[in-house]
């Protein structure tokens, strides 16, 4: 069961923002996104979501994608997007609720407060949404989408998640807390694919990773293939190293500048 | 019997005020009974609750001079004011969930423009059409004049912001005010060519009313306000899904485009009607939801429900004030929610100013 994108081309207005995208995201896997602003991430993101017309091949769990009902991918997928506007003062819990209620769980004070409990934000039920920080209220949205999401693998197969930066607003222990979760998430058994910026998190949590410039693949693989200095700097357009670490793993790091 | 495990699940999560909200329609239904109550056994004869309760219990037949104050003037007005008051809350909570912005509403998108053109021409050119014609249309003119009004105006909106069967929210929004500038210059001018006699009905009308109200009129406009109110009642999910973005709500598996058209036909066809027999009754359709927002949260589920029970008692209450402040006389309803309603409104935006960016 996997998620496989075949020559994949997305037009918006008059430019082509994604060309020729080829990727397979298997479920077990977390998958990386990464590239420059304007590469096209958030783009292919929707285009997966299936909000976005797009020319190529595209299924989930060997559904076409765009052949399938709104309502039935809500049961395959569930989606964080790079930013939710939020219109009413919901408080905290009305907000996962409306996720938990989609998932097809009831909607119980109980998996209400685990999928608080899971991002750390046990207690904050009764606040406004509007009344948080903004890493709360990123948060906030990701315990709705894992409310919305269940169990790793549902009757269906395994369920994925659609992660867009999911862990910008995030200061270092909260990001290392998402991107677990993450992980625990595909390792028993669901699929992720997430957007990020942070390198390291990449390295350190990403089983395949994308590099996306200029709406191409650059590269595609596991990070020992895809992140490597040269690569990484001339896409970037900034001089990079990447340090092997004793300990296993590994650092990518700006080079010092020279004089 | 409840056992320890149902009573886990009956617990709701803090923060989740979907308990509160369920009492809150129990009060509210109460509320809407008891002034209906009230509205009944006021006026300008001397017909009494206690009397013809105690009469209706004992199945005893009225006075038939009071029976026909009840049946026949009563009974309609206090019909129309629980369904225009209805029609009017539930347009206004449907449109903001619609547009996203808790200052959306019907009269903001030319909806109510559009109905009250129809019902000034009606007023103003209504003598020129030929006397077989006037005659055979009789009190049905101004209504027939509105719905086609507000109808009209629906429909060029949703031929402006509707494309390929997207409907964008903000052309919508600006086309609206673009159309309410058109028709409120068409409806200017048409002012201007009125007579005297006119313009009393016209400034009459304007500030709303429920005095005309039969069971003809009730007749022609019940079953449009009815579908309206119907129609809403299911759009809950998808308003609460649009809260969070159209894209959230694709994500959630929700129908946003039919989400969408079903709201502007909801919203025309009970706007439309409500206008029609009553004229320009304002504020309802903002302060409502915005009040029980406030008490019990956004969710759709119960605010739709909520809003209907508060905006119908709020209204007959409204009106029986207009017929008993200065009775004999009738003052129009309108100045009464305008007068009760703005000071809420502002208070509620001072409020508010600090909580969520309007
Ligand atoms: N509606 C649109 N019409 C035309 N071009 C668009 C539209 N939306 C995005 N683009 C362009 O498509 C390109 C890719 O945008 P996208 O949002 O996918 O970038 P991204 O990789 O997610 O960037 P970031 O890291 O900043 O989030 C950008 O150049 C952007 O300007
Ligand atoms: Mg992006």
């Amino acid at each position: 069961m996997s998620l496989v994108i075949h020559d994949l081309s997305v037009r918006l207005g008059h430019r082509e923002v994604l060309t020729g995208i080829d990727l397979i995201a298997c479920a077990g896997e977390v998958t990386a996104i990464i590239g420059p602003n304007g590469s096209g991430k958030t783009t292919l993101m929707r285009a997966i979501t299936g909000e976005l017309a797009a020319a190529g091949g595209l299924s989930l769990n060997g559904r076409d994608i765009r052949a399938t009902s709104a309502a039935v991918m809500a049961t395959l997928r569930a989606v964080l997007a790079q930013a939710t506007p939020l219109a009413f003062p919901f408080t905290v819990a009305e907000i996962v609720r409306l996720g938990a209620e989609v998932g097809g769980s009831p909607p119980t004070a109980r998996v209400i407060e685990h999928a608080l409990a899971r991002v750390d934000l046990a207690g904050y039920g009764a606040r406004l949404y509007q009344q948080l920080s903004g890493g709360e209220q990123q948060r906030v949205h990701l315990a709705r989408v894992l409310a919305q999401a269940g169990a790793p693998v549902g009757p269906e197969g395994p369920r994925w998640l659609l992660l867009d930066e999911p862990v910008s607003a995030l200061d270092i222990g909260h990001q290392m807390m998402v991107m677990r979760l993450a992980r625990d998430f595909a390792a028993e058994g669901g699929g992720v694919v997430a957007v990020l910026h942070d390198l390291n998190l990449t390295a350190r949590f990403a089983d395949r990773v994308l590099l996306l410039a200029e709406g191409r693949v650059a590269a595609c693989g596991t990070p020992v293939e895809v992140l490597t200095g040269p690569r990484l700097g001339g896409v970037y357009d900034c001089a990079l190293q990447v340090v092997a670490l004793p300990q296993g793993g590994m650092l990518v790091a700006p080079m010092a500048e020279a004089g | 019997m409840v056992t320890a495990e149902t009573a886990m699940h009956l617990r709701r999560a803090e923060g989740d005020r979907s308990g509160i909200a369920r009492r809150v329609t129990l009060v509210l239904a109460v509320a809407m009974v008891a002034v209906s109550l009230l509205s009944l056994s006021a006026g300008a004869s001397g017909v009494s609750l206690s009397g013809t309760l105690a009469a209706l219990l004992r199945g005893e037949a009225l006075d038939p001079a009071d029976r026909l104050v009840l049946l026949q003037i009563r009974l309609p007005r206090l019909a129309m004011g629980l369904l225009v008051g209805a029609a009017l809350a539930v347009s206004g909570a449907v449109m903001q969930g619609l547009f996203r912005n808790p200052l959306a509403d019907p009269g903001l998108v030319g909806v109510s423009a559009g109905a009250g053109l129809g019902a000034i021409t009606a007023i103003v050119l209504g003598s020129a059409l030929p006397v077989g014609m006037a005659a055979a249309l009789g009190p049905h003119l101004l209504p027939i004049a509105a719905f086609a009004g507000g109808w009209t105006a629906t429909m060029v909106l949703y031929a402006i912001a509707s494309r390929h069967g997207r409907t964008s929210v903000a052309t919508m929004l600006l086309g609206g005010i673009a159309l309410a500038a058109l028709t409120g210059a068409a409806s200017g001018l048409l002012i201007y060519m009125a007579d005297d006699s006119q313009l009393r009905d016209l400034t009459f009308w304007g500030m709303g009313s429920l005095a005309g109200a039969s069971w003809t009129r009730l007749l022609a406009a019940a079953p449009l306000m009815a579908a309206g109110l119907i129609a809403a009642l299911f759009l809950a999910r998808g308003l609460n899904g649009l809260a969070l973005g159209e894209a959230a709500a694709h994500h959630m598996g929700l129908a946003v485009e039919r989400t969408k058209r079903i709201a502007i036909l909801s919203v025309a066809v009970s706007t439309g009607a409500a206008v029609a027999v009553s004229g320009g009754i304002g504020f309802v359709g903002l302060v409502v939801p915005h009040l029980l927002r406030l008490a019990t949260g956004p969710d759709h589920r119960r605010l739709l429900p909520n809003a209907a029970l508060l905006g119908a008692t709020l209204l007959v209450l409204a009106d029986l004030l207009s017929r008993t402040i200065v009775a004999p006389a009738e003052l129009p309803i309108g100045i009464i929610t305008a007068l009760a309603g703005g000071p809420v409104f502002i208070a509620i935006l001072l409020r508010q100013r600090g909580i969520v960016d309007l």
